[in-house]
């Protein structure tokens, strides 16, 4: 069984990951790959969004022979982050309140 | 080789987008491929799908943004705002046709939609037609009846303006009807597309 990821949640990832550093667009995939399924066609949209709504710059390397593209998080961007961990956090400790759930009158909780 | 054939191939599906968003998505895919080390036609085409595939989901994703976009913004005119929904519409279509799973289900999605237009627009262009005819009609008779019997001439007349004027109104109010029954149509796709999209594109492990 899979649960599916909202947009907001996958743009947070996103913008999490360029917290740490630059990126370009397979890593990107790949290492959000490591924790979700998402085709590779997702993530341009994503990245052009977050563009859009000036979350992250983008420059370009040379690597051999050719350009690489880069992404690089914005404050704008960090902003952004801390209002979707924000947003994560309230949904996970109301989530864990019903699933961990103790009994009533249970001594050890 | 397989790889630049991609791209002239997929460049030329994207032949609707601006100069500038066609080149960015290009070097976008291009250098995907190169970093992921995809060679051969099949490899790229099991990562990205054939460029047609790719090329729909792009559209997808530019039409279903610039909808939000447009949406937000009041001051655009009805019929534009029409258009970029039958659009839209029509891409969406294009996306969950080339997927087996939503083909079957996407003549009832058609059925349900379509069914109610045709049988309101039926009754629309019935009313509309009648009163046009009756309009025509009185108005000839009266004019013939004015000089032996006046009143009953006037009497036709007058009949032949109230259905001129309920034409008037009645007019309008189809557009009306039309630009909302597609506005609930493209909401309705929107959503559509939005589940489809989660399911197929995005899951946690």
């Amino acid at each position: 069984m899979k649960i599916q990821i909202t947009a907001d949640l996958l743009d947070g990832l996103v913008l999490a990951l360029l917290d740490h550093q630059d990126y370009y667009g397979y890593s990107l995939t790949q290492d959000i790959q490591q924790a979700i399924t998402i085709s590779e066609s997702t993530m341009y949209p994503v990245l052009r969004r977050l563009k859009k709504n000036s979350f992250l710059t983008t420059y370009d390397k040379p690597y051999q022979g050719r350009n690489r593209r880069y992404y690089q998080i914005t404050d704008e961007g960090r902003k952004h982050l801390a209002r979707i961990r924000k947003m994560w956090v309230d949904y996970k400790v109301s989530l864990d309140e019903i699933f961990f759930k103790k009994e009533e009158g249970d001594i050890s909780g | 080789m397989d790889k630049a054939h991609y791209f002239v191939e997929l460049e030329g599906f994207l032949s609707a987008l601006t100069e500038e968003e066609r080149t960015d998505v290009i070097e976008f895919y291009s250098e995907y491929v190169d970093d992921a080390g995809l060679t051969s036609r099949e490899e790229i085409e099991s990562k990205l799908g054939t460029p047609r595939q790719l090329s729909r989901k792009i559209f997808a994703d530019y039409s279903i943004k610039d909808f939000d976009d447009k949406a937000s913004s009041q001051d655009e005119s009805r019929i534009a705002k029409t258009h970029s929904n039958l659009k839209m519409i029509w891409l969406v279509l294009l996306v969950l046709v080339t997927s087996p799973i939503t083909l079957a289900i996407l003549g009832v999605i058609l059925a349900i939609c379509l069914v109610p237009v045709f049988v309101v627009g039926g009754i629309f262009a019935g009313v509309l037609a009648a009163c046009v005819i009756t309009f025509i009609a009185t108005l000839y008779t009266g004019l013939q009846l004015l000089m032996s019997s006046a009143i009953v001439g006037l009497f036709y007349i007058a009949v032949s303006l109230v259905s001129l004027g309920l034409f008037l109104v009645i007019f309008p109010l189809t557009f009306w009807f039309f630009s909302q029954i597609i506005q609930g149509i493209a909401n309705f796709v929107r959503f559509l597309y939005g589940k489809f999209a989660k399911k197929k594109g995005v899951q946690v492990k």
